[in-house]
């Protein structure tokens, strides 16, 4: 194990020894704007499996790479619009993005999602090694497993067992670093839903066949609740020897939770319709007469492909008497309606959108 | 430790995370979530672990790492504690499943809990040491308590006249507010989760995030000052309903139509990002210690407030609600950081009290008949 102290002005020899540890499938130890870093060449199968060896038992995080720039991790994940939009306006700094990978790192650098955290720590000297090695290299913590995170050398050495110490190659020793929390992390794997943008062409078109029912502007939250509950009165006198699904469709703010509120009313259910988005589903009991059946409240907003509908019980609840009412259901929207037409439930499709701050623009389809 | 202590297994699946956890007593000797236990881990994880196939997989492979951090062998433990509500159905299912089975068939007494139960209680864990929030001879210093319970799935302030005396006395009528954060940070487009992001961010704010007095608001000029949060003039929820609960779909539309706004008429996030994330968390800071002010005053013989939940790490509305509370000069009582968020330690300590104070606990054939209650309240 080679120790160098960093001088500021000797970053060229510095450089030129980080270069040769790296193409040689070696572990370097570097400075960052938080604490000491990690760094193997993250497409080299033999150094990951070397550096696996080093933390021994891997703790909370999984294995990040760190860039230099936007364009070098697009080689190596897929940039959506937060991802554009995080590396625009906040890198570098101490974040680390992650998106979907695309599969050109080693083995155990993508998590088992396939998802890939990136980092472009900013610190020039950490930069200017990246640019000259014109690949990404790892940006996990210097620690081995269990310890706290080093922001001195001496700090790193003195809990680094000698066992694993010897794995290190080349030390890059800026002394004590400024004592900064660990990078932040942003998944920005979310469904890419133009939410701050107006959304709906797609689904007009898909829906361009059908008659709107009913439609309202709705200048406050009590209004979109009021119509929720003129909605519900339609269909609560039909039969329902099928389930009955209202399919929520409208960016974020628009009213959707508002509505359910409405449509629950007027199934006098009392408890408080409160949105499903961490729960993905809540259910309720309802009573009127003598019919009586569930109220299934669903939010995909977390929520990546029907599949992972399916897994949290919903064609459990496509039964006679139920209600449903899914918020996003654009997301999986021919998908869904195939489901539940199978199942011979019947879809009323729901718009909302966004006129003003207060006012919206709600269309009902059948 | 004392010996004499029940020994007890926890379990929690209530939603994404599967955790399992080992205490003697009010002493935690291990907990454990799944994340810690996959080969390869998962970031953050927008897409939740709900899956019944993962918590299935998991949930054994959770037990034995905590039976085995906790150097403890299955035949020792006495009380199996699982949560049996609120959450996400079938993934309350994995988790009662698999603490019926592992009851019935080796005999041990089944403690059913409620999940925002253990949220309120978590300040009671020990360490290993017996140290804790609240120390070992401290139990009496605590009740009667409110409790403000703020995470991603609820937003509460209960009335506790003492272990199982529950009243909840407000809630949210829509979003809770962790939801707030990450749908925020999804509007504003910075990634999820919400809430360390938007911190990250509100830590650059200028000095004149809040300083709507200097002719520096872009506000429109709808609301009374204080009823506003900042600059931007983002209002600061419910301040007129008149009772305790919360509402964070208002300011949520709200931040939607201002981030509109904002990018309609500056170059760059930059300009407005910083301060803005400060006067969001700001504006869900207020109103949470507006509420629970309004609670305390309601309630005067309250010796302690207690708060718990995912949204508890978050230093600015910490700080906001901790200052208060001692400006009344009340004991005020957080978890260690790891009970906050979802985990089965609080179920295990819930359990302790509802073996030593109520005698509660289930056996025999009774264990098959517990089912989960998605939609319970305390």
């Amino acid at each position: 194990m080679e120790r160098i102290k960093y001088t500021k002005d000797n970053s060229e020899i510095i450089i030129k020894k980080a270069l040769n540890v790296l193409k040689n499938g070696g572990i370097f130890v570097f400075p960052t704007e938080t604490c000491y870093g990690l760094g193997v060449d993250a497409t080299n199968q033999m150094a990951i499996d070397k550096l696996y060896s080093y933390k021994t038992r891997r703790e909370g995080k999984p294995l990040s790479i760190a860039v230099c720039d936007l364009a070098m991790a697009s080689k190596y994940v897929e940039i959506n619009e937060t991802a554009k939009n995080l590396y625009k306006n906040y890198l570098p700094g101490p974040i680390t993005v992650v998106s979907k990978g695309l599969g050109k790192v080693a083995k155990g650098v993508e998590s088992e999602y396939g998802t890939l955290g990136v980092r472009i720590p900013n610190y020039g000297l950490v930069l200017d090694i990246i640019r000259a090695f014109g690949k990404p290299f790892t940006a996990t913590s210097a620690n081995v497993s269990y310890v706290p995170k080093p922001y001195s050398v001496e700090a790193l050495l003195k809990d680094t067992p000698r066992k694993n110490q010897e794995l290190i190659d080349l030390i890059i020793d800026a002394g004590e670093l400024v004592h900064h929390e660990t990078s932040t992390v942003a998944d920005t794997t979310m469904n890419n839903l133009n939410i701050m943008r107006p959304g709906q062409i797609d689904l007009s078109e898909r829906l361009s066949g059908q008659k709107s029912i009913m439609s309202a502007r709705t200048d406050s939250a009590e209004q979109t609740v009021n119509f929720g509950g003129m909605n519900m009165l339609k269909y609560i006198d039909e039969p329902l020897d099928k389930p009955l699904v209202f399919f929520l469709s409208g960016e974020l703010g628009t009213g959707k939770t508002q509505f359910t509120k409405g449509l629950a009313k007027k199934l006098n259910i009392e408890e408080i319709i409160k949105s499903p988005t961490f729960t993905i589903l809540n259910e309720y009991k309802y009573q009127l007469g003598r019919r009586q059946g569930q109220f299934i409240h669903i939010d995909t907003w977390r929520l990546d492909s029907l599949k992972d509908l399916e897994t949290v019980g919903f064609d459990r609840y496509l039964s006679a008497n139920n209600i449903i009412a899914i918020e996003w259901a654009d997301k999986f929207f021919n998908d869904l309606k195939e489901k539940i037409e199978a199942a011979g439930g019947k879809i009323i499709n729901v718009v909302f959108e966004y006129l003003d701050e207060n006012t919206r623009s709600i269309k009902t389809y059948e | 430790m004392n010996k004499q202590e029940p020994l007890i297994l926890a379990i929690d699946t209530s939603c994404d995370d599967t955790s399992a956890a080992v205490l003697r007593g009010r002493c935690i000797l291990s907990s454990v979530i799944s994340s810690q236990v996959e080969l390869h881990k998962k970031w953050g994880g927008v897409v939740p672990d709900i899956a019944r196939r993962a918590h299935k997989e998991n949930i054994g492979k959770v037990y034995q790492e905590a039976l085995k951090r906790a150097r403890v062998k299955e035949e020792e433990l006495e009380f199996i504690a699982v949560t049996y509500g609120p959450g996400l159905a079938i993934a309350l299912e994995i988790g009662i499943d698999f603490a019926k089975n592992l009851a019935y068939t080796q005999k041990k007494k089944l403690v059913p809990i409620n999940h925002m139960e253990g949220h309120m209680l978590a300040s009671f864990i020990l360490n290993q040491k017996a140290q804790g929030p609240i120390g070992q001879n401290e139990e009496k210093d605590v009740f009667p308590a409110l409790a403000l319970l703020m995470s991603g799935n609820h937003t509460e302030i209960i009335y506790a006249e003492g272990l199982n005396k529950y009243e909840i006395i407000g809630e949210t009528l829509d979003d809770a507010a962790g939801e707030a954060f990450d749908k925020v940070a999804r509007m504003m487009d910075i990634g999820y989760p919400g809430g360390p992001i938007l911190t990250l961010l509100a830590d650059k704010a200028s000095d004149q995030w809040s300083d709507a007095l200097l002719g520096f608001n872009e506000r429109n000029d709808k609301k009374p000052l204080s009823e506003i949060a900042g600059r931007f003039g983002l209002p600061i929820p419910m301040m007129r309903s008149g009772d305790l609960n919360f509402s964070f779909s208002g300011l949520k539309t709200a931040c939607l139509y201002k981030i509109k706004d904002l990018r309609a008429r500056y170059a760059k996030d930059t300009d407005w990002s910083y301060d803005f994330s400060r006067e969001f968390i700001n504006a869900v800071s207020k109103s949470l210690s507006f509420k629970l002010n309004k609670a305390m005053k309601l309630h005067p013989k309250i010796k302690s407030v207690i708060i718990g939940g995912g949204v508890s790490n978050n230093k600015y509305i910490v700080r906001e609600i901790g200052a208060l509370v001692r400006k009344q000069a009340k004991k005020y009582f957080i978890p260690a950081a790891r009970f906050r968020s979802d985990n089965a330690g609080m179920i295990g300590i819930a359990a302790y009290y509802n073996i030593k104070n109520k005698k509660y606990w289930i056996e025999g054939e009774e264990i098959l008949k517990l089912d989960r209650k998605p939609m319970l309240k305390l």
